[in-house]
């Protein structure tokens, strides 16, 4: 049974090199945060998050994929990270989210011929939060800039505590961020299994842990591997971009960011229109954040190629992905 | 200089505070001594002057001193690579402060120069616009540190400052020139002790353009 847990091991691994840079990455470049402190810190919270807030994201994904089996779920997660490897080895920008989603796509037109209505819709939902994710964030960065502009001229800061609190700052936002990417992109590395029943439920003293839990710790053990056996020169590398934004802006880029990721961990119900968890991509809330900072400043700091890239990986991604699996699934006759 | 700043802070951060103020009380002081020894020389004054150079080495061992003391400190600190590098940048620039008063007054010493008395009365002024810039600066730098808002109007006062300090400049300037029968070498050495007397302004004007943008980044 664990064999088929492999390619979650692949996906979470993969999540936790390439995502923690996201909310740990100033910290860790401004030598707040040593990266062992950091690898530790987001480690807590990314599975904290998950076990907390991760069910509902993964019931999403569950329901979107309804993969029957776990070689079928091995298969759909082993095509989103392949494509999810090759294209980061090929310097393009990916999305383990829309990985998943191209790769459930390509299994349901391989098992149903067709997307049928309730599938439609639910993809509709998932596109639309996938484009909103961004543009959310930049939205709430650029009231988050307008309001901290308007506290520091109101409350002006001595040079040393002004330091103080944006340490503390990043260092929650860290934290906070770690949450919320647990919270909502557990759905990705363990979501397709969380429809089988093949766990028991495991009582530990008053504490009983459902199957999505124990999914979710097995996510979580799966993205800590990842922060802690590859993730510190993607931090370096994100945090020092991050930083020359400036303390306060790259603060501000990382809590908007995290708090959109962590509105998409769960569930709202608007009356007439319910809007399921789903899974998003953290570096694009990132980009958006960035840009929204971008747009206050006059554009100046608004790289045009990032929008660009964003555009190609909501397009290649899903459709690389969704091309493997329905190849794989072809040559494996399941 | 009241304490105004570094409210509220830790232990390590009260360290630094003081050597601030350490810093600042020096320089508002090697700048007065800078006036009074000008004064000194120009009233020919000869004691006056030599005890007021003595004063000015001092004074300005004892800032590199405790600028090398904050430096220590900011190192030791843990903070913001932009706070660390807006602290050092600052106290490295500040400091070509009294480095030119020292050589303003060791040059005076070395080449004895005869200043005419038609030039007095600009030099005294010279040396007050020295002041009430290295004041001005300092006011400034406690604006930055503290409330960054600030710091634009001082600059501006230092801007305006510095404008007046070039137009006295220049005025000494055409007047050492326009005098016919003093030597070329005589008129070059005037010169140069007017410029260099000015450009303390210029210094104190730079610094506080570098403070202005450093506190930009804190108003957003």
């Amino acid at each position: 049974m664990l064999v088929w847990l492999a390619s979650g091991l692949l996906v979470g691994w993969s999540l936790g090199a390439n995502d923690a840079a996201n909310v740990f990455g100033t910290a860790v470049a401004t030598r707040m945060v040593r990266f062992g402190t950091a690898a530790f810190l987001s480690t807590v919270f990314i599975v904290l998050g998950g076990l907390v807030n991760g069910p509902a994201a993964m019931a999403t994904i569950s329901e979107f994929g309804r993969v029957g089996t776990l070689p079928v779920a091995f298969t759909t997660l082993l095509a989103a990270g392949l494509i999810v490897a090759v294209m980061t080895r090929a310097g393009m920008p990916v999305s383990i989210s829309q990985a998943i989603v191209g790769a459930l796509i390509g299994y349901r037109l391989f098992a149903d011929g067709s997307i049928d209505e309730s599938t439609w819709s639910l993809l509709t939902k998932i596109a639309l939060t996938w484009a909103a994710a961004p543009l959310l964030a930049a939205s709430l960065a650029v009231l988050m800039y307008k309001l901290s502009a308007w506290a520091l001229r109101r409350l002006p800061m001595p040079l040393f505590v002004l330091d103080r609190w944006l340490r503390l700052g990043l260092v929650t936002a860290g934290c906070y961020g770690a949450w919320a990417l647990g919270g909502n992109n557990m759905a990705n590395v363990v979501g397709v299994y969380s429809g089988l029943d093949f766990l028991p439920a495991v009582s530990i003293g008053p504490l009983e842990l459902s199957q999505a839990r124990i999914l979710a710790l097995f996510g979580g053990a799966a993205i800590s591997l990842g922060v802690i056996s590859y993730s510190r020169r993607v931090i370096l590398t994100v945090g020092r971009d991050l930083v020359k934004l400036d303390a306060i802006t790259a603060l501000i880029a990382v809590m908007a960011q995290a708090v959109v990721v962590d509105f998409f961990a769960h569930t709202w119900d608007f009356g007439a229109f319910v809007l399921p968890a789903i899974p998003v991509s953290t570096s694009q809330a990132m980009v958006g954040a960035v840009l929204g900072i971008g747009l206050v400043r006059g554009f100046q700091e608004v790289n045009k190629r990032l929008l660009g890239h964003i555009a190609l990986s909501w397009v290649a991604t899903p459709f690389a992905a969704a091309a493997l699996t329905y190849l794989l699934m072809t040559t494996q006759q399941y | 200089m009241s304490n105004v700043f570094f409210t509220g802070r830790s232990g390590r951060e009260k360290q630094i505070q003081v050597k601030f103020e350490q810093y600042f009380d020096a320089l508002w002081q090697i700048a007065c001594r800078l006036r009074e020894a000008l004064l000194g020389y120009l009233d020919q004054d000869e004691q006056s002057f030599t005890d007021l150079l003595e004063a000015i080495n001092t004074l300005e061992s004892r800032l590199d001193g405790i600028r090398r003391d904050v430096e220590m400190e900011i190192y030791g600190q843990r903070l913001l690579p932009d706070t660390r590098g807006d602290v050092l940048s600052l106290l490295e620039n500040i400091d070509k402060i009294p480095d030119r008063i020292q050589s303003v007054t060791r040059n005076l010493q070395l080449q004895n120069v005869e200043i005419p008395s038609q030039l007095k009365g600009d030099l005294r002024q010279l040396s007050d616009h020295v002041v009430e810039a290295v004041q001005i600066l300092i006011k400034t730098t406690y604006a930055f540190l503290n409330k960054p808002a600030d710091v634009r109007d001082l600059v501006s006062q230092l801007s305006r400052l510095e404008h007046e300090a070039d137009l006295v400049e220049e005025r000494a300037i055409a007047l050492t020139f326009n005098a016919p029968d003093r030597e070329l070498a005589h008129k070059l050495q005037l010169q140069g002790l007017i410029e260099r007397v000015g450009s303390i302004c210029d210094l104190a004007e730079d610094v506080g353009d570098r403070l202005m943008i450093a506190s930009l980044k804190r108003v957003l």
